[in-house]
């Protein structure tokens, strides 16, 4: 398909000729990639049944997946997310720090959209409902604990929570009873 | 007379093909870019949104483009047509659906009928063989690009949708014209209304160019262009992407993948490449507050 008939110029600082006692092998080039460019986890494409985005769709899925984070939208898992469980979300503050925030509160949406799926969680913090929208897939979400099955939600969307709180939101105890299970895991580590 | 055009004609046939004759049996000499190489675009098929996270875990929104067989059809020369540029074909189609003036046209390229068929300007060192493919490593991750293509078909649409007209206020006695466009002159003098007055009509479909737009992501094996935002049209269209025309020299990519390849992707080159190659943002870290 590649049909060039003339030698052309190879593009500087990207070839590199691999040291080989052959001539043959001498000539063959590799790449490596500059420092403004990232590879990543490449995989092998197969489009057999399904259309290109549906297959770019399942394969950066499975990248950014990687940390078994889809078991968390998927109902047929026992560690599925359900509608009015008690969620702690642990988020890197930015990419170069390891250090963390916390919000816990009671998951009232589930968005399954594949790679854009997305929970919002609410909690009310010093008398101020706050809601937060996180999607499953972004690499600033570091880890997503259940504190709590939830009991009695039968709606797939808990809006109705935002008028008629009800004792959905007494969530006082649960950071704490998961920095202790934290430091335990840490200490058992 | 005659013979004084003549000669003039042939001076100036002369002059052009010694300059033409060493780029266009460009086939002997290796091509190097210089600041005034305008190298060839390509045509691609929009094939629909996603999104990707960068580096620093910021979600950006991309276009997806795949390049279809994309290849040279037929090269315009200064000498014969009175310019340079690339006659460039994408997507191959059966000969049954092609015409028999379109089939002399493809044969004589030696190609399979395509599609979409575009030409691009390009400066002569950028010429390429007819036949050459080009392949989505024709652009680099983090390079720049313009896209263009015919917008969305909106239908017949007011002057409010189609021009940004103001209307009228909905209330205090405004009766039946809300949304219409209003005076449309002056009065006696010049007593018409002038040619291009914005008024409802037909909106969209017409080519649109979105410039400067960060390719993020390579894919050779799909031969597919990931850029960074939108681009016009519906899926499937046929968008014609080139180097991006204000971003010039050095600004049109980071300069650890310049030069680009020119004129384009060596396959050698490719075949050593992996799959999939993702742009960085670059910068500083923006979610960590600067001092």
């Amino acid at each position: 398909m590649l049909s060039f008939t003339r030698p052309l110029a190879r593009m500087a600082g990207l070839v590199q000729l691999r040291s080989a006692s052959t001539a043959a092998n001498a000539a063959k080039p590799t790449y490596t990639a500059p420092a403004s460019v990232i590879v990543p986890t490449q995989f092998k494409p197969n489009t057999k049944g399904q259309g290109l985005m549906q297959l770019i769709s399942k394969e950066e899925t499975k990248r950014l997946g990687a940390d078994g984070r889809s078991k968390l939208f998927n109902k047929s898992h026992q560690d599925c997310l359900r509608p009015g469980d008690v969620v702690l979300v642990e988020t890197l503050n930015s990419m170069s720090t390891d250090k963390t925030s916390t919000f816990i509160g009671v998951l009232i949406a589930m968005d399954r959209r594949g790679l854009h799926s997305n929970f919002t969680v609410r909690n009310v913090v010093l008398k101020v409902g706050v809601e937060m929208k996180y999607m499953l897939y972004s690499p600033l979400i570091k880890a997503v604990r259940v504190m709590k099955k939830g009991e009695g939600f039968r709606r797939a969307k808990l809006f109705y929570l935002r008028d008629n709180p009800g004792r959905a939101f007494r969530l006082e105890g649960l950071v704490r009873q998961d920095k202790a299970e934290q430091a335990k895991k840490a200490v058992k580590a | 007379m005659a013979s004084l055009l003549n000669s003039v004609r042939v001076g100036l046939r002369a002059g052009l093909t010694t300059e033409c004759r060493s780029f266009v049996t460009a086939a002997t000499q290796p091509a190097t870019w210089t600041s005034k190489s305008l190298r060839s675009g390509v045509i691609a098929r929009k094939k629909g949104m996603t999104a990707m996270w960068d580096e620093w875990g910021v979600r950006i929104p991309v276009t997806v483009l795949q390049l279809e067989q994309c290849q040279v059809v037929q090269v315009l020369n200064e000498e014969a047509h009175g310019y340079t540029a690339l006659q460039i074909g994408s997507s191959d189609r059966s000969e049954t659906n092609v015409t028999k003036p379109m089939l002399g046209h493809f044969e004589k390229a030696g190609v399979q009928p395509k599609r979409k068929l575009f030409e691009f300007r390009v400066t002569p060192d950028a010429v390429l063989p007819v036949g050459t493919e080009l392949v989505a490593s024709h652009f680099v991750p983090g390079q720049y690009v313009d896209c263009s293509a015919p917008t969305m078909g909106k239908g017949f649409q007011g002057a409010m949708k189609r021009h940004g007209f103001g209307g009228q206020p909905a209330s205090h006695g405004t009766s039946v014209t809300h949304r219409s466009l209003g005076s449309t002159g002056q009065r006696k003098d010049p007593g018409k209304v002038f040619k291009g007055k914005k008024m409802a009509g037909r909106m969209g479909g017409e080519q649109a160019t979105v410039q400067s737009l960060k390719v993020m992501k390579v894919d050779n094996d799909l031969n597919l262009i990931y850029v960074k935002g939108c681009v016009p049209g519906v899926d499937e269209q046929f968008v014609k992407v080139q180097d991006a025309v204000k971003k010039r020299g050095d600004k049109i990519a980071p300069a650890d993948v310049l030069p680009l390849p020119f004129p384009t992707a060596d396959p050698k080159l490719v075949k050593a490449m992996p799959r999939e190659l993702v742009a960085k943002t670059g910068g500083s870290d923006p979610y960590v507050m600067q001092e």
